[in-house]
């Protein structure tokens, strides 16, 4: 009976491996899986002990040894990017004995001190080294082979057909995200924290979808609120709300085109692009629309223009163009496949990034009698690109998630002539100011739209990761604009059901938003303890998120009092100081999180910021000023701050805090609340 | 000094402050020690650290003379000849070499210089020989190869030091292509914390001194309380945010007690004088000061004056007696108080000028055949190496391009020119590529 069980776990183990699609034989996986499943029975081990090689090899393989050993660089003739190089070894014959680590080079050349050595002056950790002998020792024989399949099978393409998990009928959509969740936390043996209390639910839900923390007002009326559904009905009462709109056009502006700066940001105003992403997220458009929109990029009368501006602003430039529509369509930056395949996700080719530069390269801003457009040609754009071989190869309207656009190429040497017979509307006469941009009959642009918009899984599937990462802190592919095969889901099953779900839904970001919300998962506490482990990626508890520089502007007026702007006299600086935030926390969703220096020092002796702690009306600093015991000072200093009321120790050194400075008040509580509004309790969405 | 406790009280970086790395340690003590596993805690007190710093470290001043100057009017005259214009040549400390004679005071220190007259690169235009030579390769996109003060920030400073890594001095906020490179990515693949802190003129260090109604003590106890609370809030969640939060505010504390050493203010006037009144200059003696300070690596430039293509001799008759006055004082003076030997300094352009004049009287941009010098750290007191024909056209012996500079540069101060960085996801990259050769002639 165990025999049966371990049987069990090892073919699921080899499915989540080896991502098999349908059509693809048994008879492949005996051929390239079964063999070392086999003598891994023999050996008793379980499935956990046995490395897998997707898991646990090809990582290493990765990191230390594909630089040289790989698609770009093939040192030795021994390509170790993929399984089958492996096997097949190198100009020196095979690297890898069978069950006998010991007699293999892969594992020899590893050890330290051996000579030969690699990799050259470097050493690979033990653990590694421990890994790569087990995984070699695991096998009676080796597997026979064959580079097509070979190829075909390890795409573990995020467009791979996954062999998922259904979730048990009956669920509404939050509760499968928890049971997805709460399913593999069992398989790891980690207790999730417990759901946290409504004060902290509606912090966190504050500053995820409006940008700031409630009032003091809003505050009261949710805590005191006996409504059991309350906080979903604080979800929908948000996601109604102009906040929001304005909250996630921000977000996307900066993730869509990055911040350049002051002028920029006027000239994207000027131009209605925020107010274009406002209404996508006021109205709650389908987000397939949107997307539509941002390519085609074309007045309409149901096409907001503000929506030209995505393509406007990169100027002509093709290739910005091509990486920027990529990370929202696909989920994946592609910039790498500018001059080569990507050496190690090798779905990802350079065909893909050449044939997304030529959807584009027959678009030119012009400036019409109606406003600026992006024209399009008819003809030319027919380019070549280049491979590190130097090998030439025409790009063709050829995408990454497999769709192939025909085409007629002109024959060389033939000059195409550009007929107004192949324009919806043709272009001026020269040099004469159009009345409306061009449009071909054989629209690029509008091929290019299509592919992405409909059948592509890798929309739904790129946008449900990068509101999870948002909201979750933390993608369920992580970083999240690396939605490829050497990034694999940590909740496969759960990010296929998400966008699934999403697409069933009609790119519905509220439907989208409001499930994460409601979900256990979101709501779980971030207190858990010192012996939590380190990873993020299991959402047992609540990830911290650090804010982002409008959050932290924002909430810094709600703090200090401010929370109606026109309460501050000059406008002018207000402006100064969400641009100094802006200039000082310029990232949305880093890979990695690390305060610097300046922040730090902005936060300590700007001006600007001082000068929201000056006591005024009816601001934060007078409120706490006006209390008359030490001890209500500091627990409405809490209050205002950090939505809580303090624990004993806080309440403790923030009184002797106060006490020491009984001649100077005023500045005792400017100083009180500075310390508080530049913690990491402040700072960040917990 | 005054006397405090208080670790802001002082206008100097404390002792502390000065703490060395290990790393950085068992560079300064050379091999002998380099294996050792014991712990140095018991063995040498952080003072006695520093002073060992002070004298060890290895520092460099970068003069960027942006631009380009002319080899003709510097380092490689050609008396006699056509190409030389107008100025004549003079003798100097090593027999049988000759600078231009708008430099008489290099020429006394002629034998405490090294000069490369066979620069041979190949941009023409400013911006890519400016980033062909802080960079010390050509691009290669999407990748982005740190600069040199990126580099050396890294490796002769620690991340925790009060005084930034990496300073460049330069008050020009214009500059043409200097303009635009100041703009880019400094820091390259090594990360932004690696970039430079600008200073100089208008450029002061935003935000670093404490509001004026708020005083030291309670500028440090209200920072204490920001740390309690910020502490309690990571060990109840294993906050990594916060734990970040907080390394960066104890920087501001070091940075904070550090920030008068960068008041031009506040040296001597006399010593203010001997500079010359010119910002660049001004900015070379803050540099001095500032390198004697700890810092490991600073840049001056000054916008980019030295792209002369109309009336350069008019020009140069201010622009070369300067320079020549200020390599005068820092060599001097950094070698008066024992530092030149472990301080590098660097003094180039970004290539040379035509040896033929233009219509206006000017010399345009010349990569072929350039002169550049070097002094200091690991560098040989008065080599003088490679040549250019009798009309400075062609480089005729020891071509040098800015792979050998890069490796001469680095192995001048102690640092494995040839060492891997270790980018997850990158192709190899090294710090120098392809293993170019190092201008031996002029290292020690």
């Amino acid at each position: 009976m165990q025999r049966v069980i371990l049987w069990m776990n090892l073919i699921g183990a080899c499915m989540r491996k080896f991502t098999l699609t349908s059509h693809q034989s048994f008879r492949m996986v005996c051929l390239r899986v079964g063999i070392p499943i086999v003598a891994a029975l023999c050996l008793h081990l379980n499935a956990d002990q046995t490395p897998d090689w997707q898991r646990d090899i090809e990582p290493i393989l990765n990191d230390h040894c594909v630089k040289c050993h790989g698609p770009l660089k093939t040192k030795a003739d021994l390509d170790l990017s993929t399984f089958h190089g492996l096997i097949k070894g190198g100009e020196n014959g095979p690297i890898v004995k069978a069950g006998d680590a010991t007699s293999s080079s892969l594992y020899n050349v590893l050890l330290e001190g051996s000579d030969p050595h690699m990799p050259p002056k470097k050493q690979v950790p033990p653990e590694a080294i421990q890994k790569i002998q087990n995984w070699i020792n695991a096998f009676k024989e080796l597997p026979l082979t064959n580079e097509d399949e070979w190829k075909q099978e390890t795409a573990h393409s995020p467009l791979a057909q996954v062999e998922t998990v259904q979730p048990p009928s009956g669920l509404s959509g939050h509760q499968i995200i928890d049971f997805f969740i709460e399913r593999r936390l069992q398989s790891q043996g980690i207790a999730p924290t417990q759901v946290c209390d409504d004060r902290t639910f509606q912090r966190r839900l504050f500053l995820d979808l409006v940008g700031r923390p409630p009032t003091m007002d809003e505050s009261d009326y949710f805590l005191r609120s006996p409504e059991i559904q309350k906080r979903s009905i604080e979800v929908d009462r948000l996601l109604m709300s102009e906040e929001f709109a304005n909250h996630f056009a921000e977000l996307f502006d900066t993730m869509l085109m990055e911040r350049r700066g002051k002028n920029w940001e006027n000239r994207r105003r000027s131009n209605g692009w925020h107010d274009y992403l406002k209404s996508v997220f006021i109205k709650n458009r389908p987000w397939d629309e949107v997307v539509r929109e941002l390519i085609v990029a074309r007045r309409s009368e149901s096409t907001d223009p503000g929506a030209i501006w995505f393509l406007y602003e990169r100027e002509n430039n093709h290739q910005a163009m091509a990486e920027a529509v990529a990370p929202v369509v696909f989920g994946t930056q592609v910039k790498c496949a500018q001059c080569h395949d990507h050496p190690l996700a090798n779905e990802i080719k350079q065909g893909h990034y050449w044939g997304m530069v030529a959807a584009f390269n027959r678009s030119k801003n012009v400036d019409t009698q109606s406003g600026i457009g992006i024209a399009e040609s008819a003809i030319g754009g027919f380019i070549s690109f280049a491979n590190l071989k130097k090998e030439s190869q025409p790009a063709t309207l050829n995408f990454l998630n497999g769709v192939k656009v025909p085409e007629k190429r002109p024959e060389p040497n033939v000059k195409e002539e550009d007929l107004p017979e192949y324009y919806l509307l043709p272009p001026p006469p020269e040099k004469a100011k159009p009345e409306k941009p061009a449009i071909p009959k054989f629209s690029r642009r509008e091929k290019l739209a299509a592919a992405v918009t409909e059948n592509n899984p890798l929309l739904a599937k790129s946008t449900v990761n990068r509101i999870w990462a948002l909201m979750m802190g933390r993608g369920l592919v992580h970083p999240v604009d690396e939605m490829n095969s050497t990034h694999p889901a940590s909740h496969p099953s759960l990010l296929e059901w998400l966008a699934k779900d999403f697409e069933r839904s009609g790119y519905d970001i509220h439907h989208l938003i409001r499930t994460l919300a409601n979900s256990e998962t979101y709501q779980r506490s971030s207190w858990s303890g010192p012996d939590r482990p380190a990873e993020k990626d299991t959402f047992a508890w609540s990830n911290e998120k650090p804010l982002t520089a409008e959050v932290i502007y924002r909430s810094l007026l709600v703090a200090c009092g401010y929370h109606q702007a026109e309460n501050m006299a000059d406008g002018k600086q207000l402006d100064s100081l969400r641009q100094s935030f802006i200039q000082h926390f310029p990232d949305v969703l880093p890979v990695n999180y690390n305060a610097s220096l300046q922040q730090a020092m902005f936060l300590s002796n700007s001006p600007l910021i001082d000068a929201l702690l000056n006591p005024k009306d009816e601001n934060t600093t007078q409120a706490v000023l006006s209390k008359s015991s030490e001890k209500a000072k500091v627990e409405l200093a809490f209050l205002r701050v950090y939505g809580r009321l303090p624990d004993s120790e806080e309440m403790d050194a923030a009184t002797k805090f106060l006490n020491q400075r009984n001649d100077r008040p005023t500045k005792a509580v400017k100083q009180l609340l500075w310390a508080m509004l530049t913690s990491a309790e402040f700072l960040t969405n917990h | 000094m005054r006397k405090s406790s208080n670790p802001y009280a002082g206008n100097h970086c404390s002792d502390q402050d000065h703490r060395l790395h290990r790393r950085k340690f068992l560079q300064g003590m050379g091999s002998g020690l380099g294996a050792s596993m014991f712990s140095w805690s018991g063995l040498l007190t952080p003072s006695i650290f520093a002073e060992i710093a002070k004298k060890q470290q290895k520092r460099c001043i970068l003069l960027w003379l942006c631009g380009a100057p002319s080899q003709f009017e510097t380092w490689d005259p050609k008396p006699g000849r056509i190409t030389s214009g107008p100025f004549g040549s003079i003798p100097t400390k090593i027999p049988g070499v000759h600078f231009s004679e708008l430099m008489p005071q290099c020429a006394t220190i002629a034998d405490k210089l090294s000069i490369v007259r066979s620069m041979k690169t190949e941009p023409t235009e400013h911006f890519q020989a400016i980033d062909r030579l802080n960079r010390g390769d050509a691009p290669r996109p999407p990748f982005t190869r740190p600069t040199l003060g990126s580099v050396l920030g890294q490796q002769l400073g620690q991340l925790d030091s009060p005084i930034p890594n990496f300073i460049l001095l330069d008050p020009c906020p214009e500059g043409n292509e200097f303009k635009s490179f100041k703009a880019g990515n400094w820091a390259g693949w090594l990360g932004a914390e690696y970039g430079p802190v600008r200073l100089g003129g208008d450029y002061k260090i935003p935000d670093v001194h404490k509001l004026s109604d708020i005083t030291t003590e309670d500028h440090e106890e209200r920072e204490a309380l920001r740390r309690f609370l910020t502490r309690k809030f990571e060990n109840d969640r294993q906050s990594a945010a916060a734990a970040s939060q907080n390394a960066a505010f104890q920087r501001v504390k070091g940075l904070m007690s550090c920030a008068d050493l960068f008041d031009l203010e506040r040296l001597p006037v006399k010593d203010r004088e001997r500079y010359g009144q010119g910002t660049f200059g001004q900015h070379t003696l803050l540099a001095r000061h500032l390198v004697e300070n700890g810092a490991p690596f600073v840049m001056v430039a000054n916008g980019m004056p030295w792209d002369c293509h109309v009336f350069q001799h008019e020009i140069y008759q201010m622009l070369v007696p300067d320079l020549d006055n200020i390599i005068y004082q820092l060599v001097t003076d950094l070698e008066d108080r024992g530092m030149l030997e472990n301080t590098l300094v660097v003094m180039m352009g970004e290539f040379g000028r035509t040896p033929w004049l233009n219509a206006s009287r000017g010399r345009d941009h010349y990569p072929n055949a350039w002169s550049l010098a070097l002094a200091g750290c690991g560098i040989q007191k008065g080599a003088v190496v490679g040549a250019t024909d009798a009309d400075g056209i062609e480089v005729t012996e020891n071509p040098f391009d800015e792979k050998n500079l890069f490796a001469t540069l680095f192995t001048a101060l102690g640092i494995d020119p040839y060492a891997e960085y270790d980018l997850p996801g990158f192709p190899t990259f090294h710090r120098v590529e392809k293993e170019a050769e190092p201008i031996r002639e002029v290292l020690i």
